[in-house]
């Protein structure tokens, strides 16, 4: 019998604005995986970290003259997938500059008991 | 069957909230695919992906991805059913949905499951033109502009 259950994905987000290349990928894998009815949740970790900046997010572009980044995290949010950011200790951050997708920013704990719990884990 | 250019055949059934023709094959499988409604909302399509064949796919559920210009979507199933299989031409040329949405771009076949009891909430008809014209309504279809508020649905 053909299984159904939902699946999870987690994806690490490590890349960041010193890697522009690499940025849309995640969130764009997000979106298929979540228009397949995956239960998809993005984790912005180390550089990754930076994407949630509000300024960052509406100017870094994956490629000259295509859509910011900030258009790959909105398609991810409105297909399904979840964005939490990792809390760095000893950095303040002021809420008014994160970009209104965040859902969490959570603990390195509670991110390894979601390597540990997810049916798939992604770096990306 | 016309609306706002938009050709609908008579002779399919419809379920206009997903945006997708059935036609019953007589072998005990439904094919589906892509209304011209639905066509003219995604823009070009650049790929359809669907699920594996022998997936189990439930009411409301995906079974595929269209991934259009800057998005993608997923492809919600209105009945219950077991894949029979992706169309394989459009792995090779997805512009096939495109070209001829009733035809040769005909999205998945799928083996339903209880289909006497759903077959009555498929639309056929006028009936169907009625729900596309409300569904083109609550989308803010604009026929002339080809575009639409809100292009995804939950």
């Amino acid at each position: 019998m053909p299984e159904r259950a939902v699946q999870r994905v987690l994806i690490l987000v490590a890349s960041g604005p010193s890697t522009p290349a690499r940025c849309a990928a995640p969130f764009h894998v997000a979106t298929l995986l979540a228009c397949m009815d995956a239960e998809v949740t993005l984790y912005l970790i180390g550089e990754g970290v930076q994407l949630a900046r509000r300024q960052v997010a509406a100017s870094l572009r994956a490629v000259a003259d295509g859509e910011p980044l900030s258009h790959f995290i909105v398609q991810a949010k409105q297909a399904g997938a979840r964005l939490l950011m990792c809390r760095q200790p000893g950095v303040e951050v002021d809420p008014a500059v994160l970009i209104d997708e965040l859902d969490e920013i959570s603990s390195g704990g509670e991110l390894a008991q979601m390597i540990l719990e997810y049916e798939k884990v992604l770096s990306l | 069957m016309r609306l706002h250019d938009l050709t609908f055949p008579a002779d399919l059934l419809y379920a206009p909230a997903h945006n997708l023709w059935l036609r019953e094959e007589g072998d005990g499988t439904l094919t589906l695919g892509l209304t011209a409604y639905g066509c003219a909302l995604y823009g070009q399509i650049f790929a359809f992906t669907a699920k594996r064949a022998g997936a189990l796919i439930d009411r409301d559920r995906s079974f595929g991805v269209v991934e259009f210009a800057k998005a993608a979507a997923s492809a919600r199933c209105p009945l219950a059913g077991e894949l029979v299989e992706g169309n394989p031409a459009l792995l090779e040329r997805p512009s096939l949905v495109n070209q001829d949405c009733y035809g040769a771009g005909w999205l998945v076949r799928l083996r339903p499951h209880d289909w006497p009891a759903v077959r009555g909430e498929l639309l056929q008809g006028e009936a169907a033109l009625s729900a596309f014209a409300e569904q083109m309504r609550l989308d803010g279809f604009d026929p002339q502009g080809r575009g639409v508020q809100a292009l995804r649905k939950g």
